[in-house]
């Protein structure tokens, strides 16, 4: 195990390049001016402007000299200025990053619901309670994300006006003092109620909509990962021991349930960190999907290679976290790497 | 004659479940696909839907009350109701006709799909199981880049840099779709080239092509046969995903995706994305219903509790 993660810690730097390289390539098979498109048409009047931009980024060398000089100014955190805001797009990151990570906890802590939904099914297997959940389940991973919060919109906003839709907060209203990023628990801790309550208002669709597309994962997992534990011998054990079913269930089987379901609710926060885009498009939540997507579709290839590097980076770290999780949850696996 | 009767006669009156097999051999098939298929409703459920679909796809033409594309400006944005079951859009299109047509797309779009992915997966983890050593490890390294993107992004970008149109959609897919194929079938390969039978068909000094297609491919045709299918409806979702970002089919084609994204900023008009929604809703849950029925079914540990 520990050999492994080594190895995987090794692989780290190689994958960034790697994924700094598709990002690279990516952005350069756009079909658009880059000089024009990040200093505008004003600039053309303008030749020093255009020379010292094409120095910073190397623009008047080869392809190759032109990555070399990215990932050069990438590991001193400059990632170029975003041709859609005109600001950088480090500052950009900056904000959309906690955007994107209060979307997703508050998400993945709703999809936490899912996994005594998948033990119930599980325990009572191929019975009607067992088919519900697993309808829901199946509901839940097969109903389009954007449909789903279309769907949403409609009625508890436009119909209801329960929930405002659009940004973190209701327009005009000043963002807490940052301390987390995150505008609720910042709003928390300064005590900015007013900013709390939009904050909590604004985010309660979006969330519910994106633990919608998780819930489903994570049902079907724990019931199957439970069915697996309930068919084993030291259950049989137990049984045969005396010990009550509630006993057999909470004390034995209960911990070999949670160690995989960890992992896979890990897992589903990785990818809900990195795969809001629709979601966050719809609603117009200001974080990494959205960016992710402004940038692609408006051909803002900085932007596009800095948050397509930042959401790698996360994924992976993500990644290399759940498989620690395991390690440290896990015994069996602790014992094997001492 | 009489002879004839004491001969058939044992295998008549066999013990319920001594003579199990015997009974079901004597079964025909379609009996054993009904009795199959009560047993796992969500499984019948799901077929009837991709079976309705499919007739819809091929008879849209016959069944459509409207012309897709034809433009009714009088009747722009009609709720549904009177000629117009599933309304009309901002442009006096009958929703329900391009409902029934969208299935033509929809549907061959994602068949096709994972398919190819399928196909380039296979043959990429055929190639990098079976070689094993540095093509193995160049091929799976490459796998992980593309697995260090989201699928989303990555499909996205792709989509977005190739620009818009219904096979640059495809291909981005297409990209970010393989490697998981790949992986599946290289890790299945690996068990199955230490087989007896392998082995033998390398002592006898057979070609590694020959191996890799007469020993191995039967042997993972199967199982990636099922995975596949299951998968239709995912490549169903992620299409629809692509054309309603606007990265896919044009704006004026009866596509599910880029039809709900029409009707997205309308609040008012909800049956513009209500309908076409369900429609991709449906397909994909077709298939998830399928796939979790036979996961369920194919999954030895699950056995014992079958009565």
């Amino acid at each position: 195990m520990t050999q492994y993660l080594i190895r995987r810690l090794l692989l780290l730097p190689f994958m960034l390049v790697g994924i700094s390289l598709i990002a690279f390539i990516l952005s350069h098979s756009v079909p658009a001016d880059p000089v024009n498109a990040a200093l505008g048409e004003g600039a053309i009047g303008k030749p020093e402007l255009v020379k010292a931009y094409k120095e910073h980024w190397g623009l008047d060398k080869s392809l190759p000299e032109q990555y070399l000089v990215y990932l050069w100014n990438l590991s001193h955190g400059d990632l170029g200025t975003s041709i859609i805001s005109r600001r950088s797009v480090a500052e950009d990151l900056g904000e959309a990053i906690p955007a994107t990570f209060e979307l997703a906890t508050a998400a993945i802590l709703i999809s936490l619901l899912g996994v005594p939904l998948g033990i119930i099914a599980a325990l009572k297997h191929r019975k009607f309670l067992d088919g519900i959940i697993r309808f829901f389940s199946l509901v839940g991973s097969s109903v389009p994300v954007f449909w789903l919060a279309y769907m949403a919109i409609f009625l508890f906003y436009a119909q209801l006006s329960i929930f405002p839709v659009g940004d973190r907060l209701d327009t005009g209203l000043a963002p807490p003092n940052r301390i987390t990023g995150f505008y609720t628990i910042d709003s928390l801790v300064t005590g900015r109620w007013d900013a709390l309550g939009s904050a909590l208002r604004h985010l309660i669709l979006p969330a519910i909509v994106l633990s919608l597309t998780t819930i489903g994962t994570i049902i079907r997992v724990s019931r199957t990962i439970t069915l697996d534990v309930l068919h084993q011998d030291y259950l049989r054990t137990a049984r045969s021991k005396g010990l009550r079913e509630f006993v057999v269930i909470s004390k034995h089987a209960l911990p070999n349930i949670l160690v995989p379901v960890v992992t896979v609710i890990s897992l589903s926060y990785g990818s809900l960190l990195s795969g809001t885009v629709l979601t966050e498009t719809i609603f117009s939540w200001p974080g990494l999907g959205r960016y992710a997507f402004q940038s692609a579709t408006k051909l803002d290839f900085p932007g596009i290679m800095g948050v397509s590097i930042i959401i790698a980076l996360i994924y992976i770290t993500i990644n290399l976290i759940v498989d620690l999780l395991y390690a440290v949850l896990d015994p069996r696996i602790r014992t094997k790497a001492a | 004659m009489e002879l004839k009767v004491d001969k058939i006669k044992p295998t008549l009156t066999v013990q319920p479940g001594a003579g199990d097999a015997r009974l079901k051999s004597r079964r025909s098939t379609s009996q054993r696909v009904v009795r199959f298929l009560r047993s796992n409703p969500l499984m019948l459920i799901g077929l009837l839907i991709i079976s309705a679909w499919i007739i819809i796809a091929i008879l849209a033409p016959f069944i459509a009350p409207f012309d897709p594309v034809k433009q009714i400006f009088k009747d722009r944005n009609k709720p549904p109701g009177g000629a117009y079951l599933f309304g009309t859009d901002e442009l006096g299109r009958d929703i329900f006709s391009r409902v029934l047509y969208g299935a033509q797309l929809s549907l061959p779009i994602g068949f096709i799909l994972i398919l190819a992915a399928s196909f380039i997966g296979t043959i990429v983890g055929l190639i990098s199981g079976y070689f094993g050593g540095w093509v193995d490890e160049v091929m799976m390294r490459f796998t992980d880049l593309i697995f260090a993107f989201p699928t989303i992004i990555l499909a996205m970008t792709i989509a977005a840099a190739l620009g818009r149109s219904l096979i640059n959609a495809v291909i981005a897919i297409l990209i970010v779709w393989w490697p998981a194929y790949a992986r599946t079938v290289r890790s299945v390969v690996l068990t199955i080239k230490s087989q007896d039978y392998v082995l033998a068909s390398r002592a006898v000094g057979a070609r590694p092509l020959r191996i890799m297609l007469k020993q191995i491919f039967p042997n993972i045709l199967a199982p990636v046969l099922v995975i596949t299918f299951i998968d239709i409806g995912n490549g169903i979702l992620i299409f629809s995903g692509l054309s309603f970002l606007g990265l896919g089919p044009k704006p004026t084609d009866a596509e599910w995706g880029v039809m709900t994204a029409a009707g997205v900023s309308n609040l008012d008009a909800w049956w513009r994305t209500t309908f076409p929604g369900l429609a991709i809703a449906s397909v994909v849950l077709a298939f998830n219903f399928i796939g979790d029925s036979l996961r369920d079914l194919l999954d030895p540990r699950f056995k014992q509790t079958e009565r």
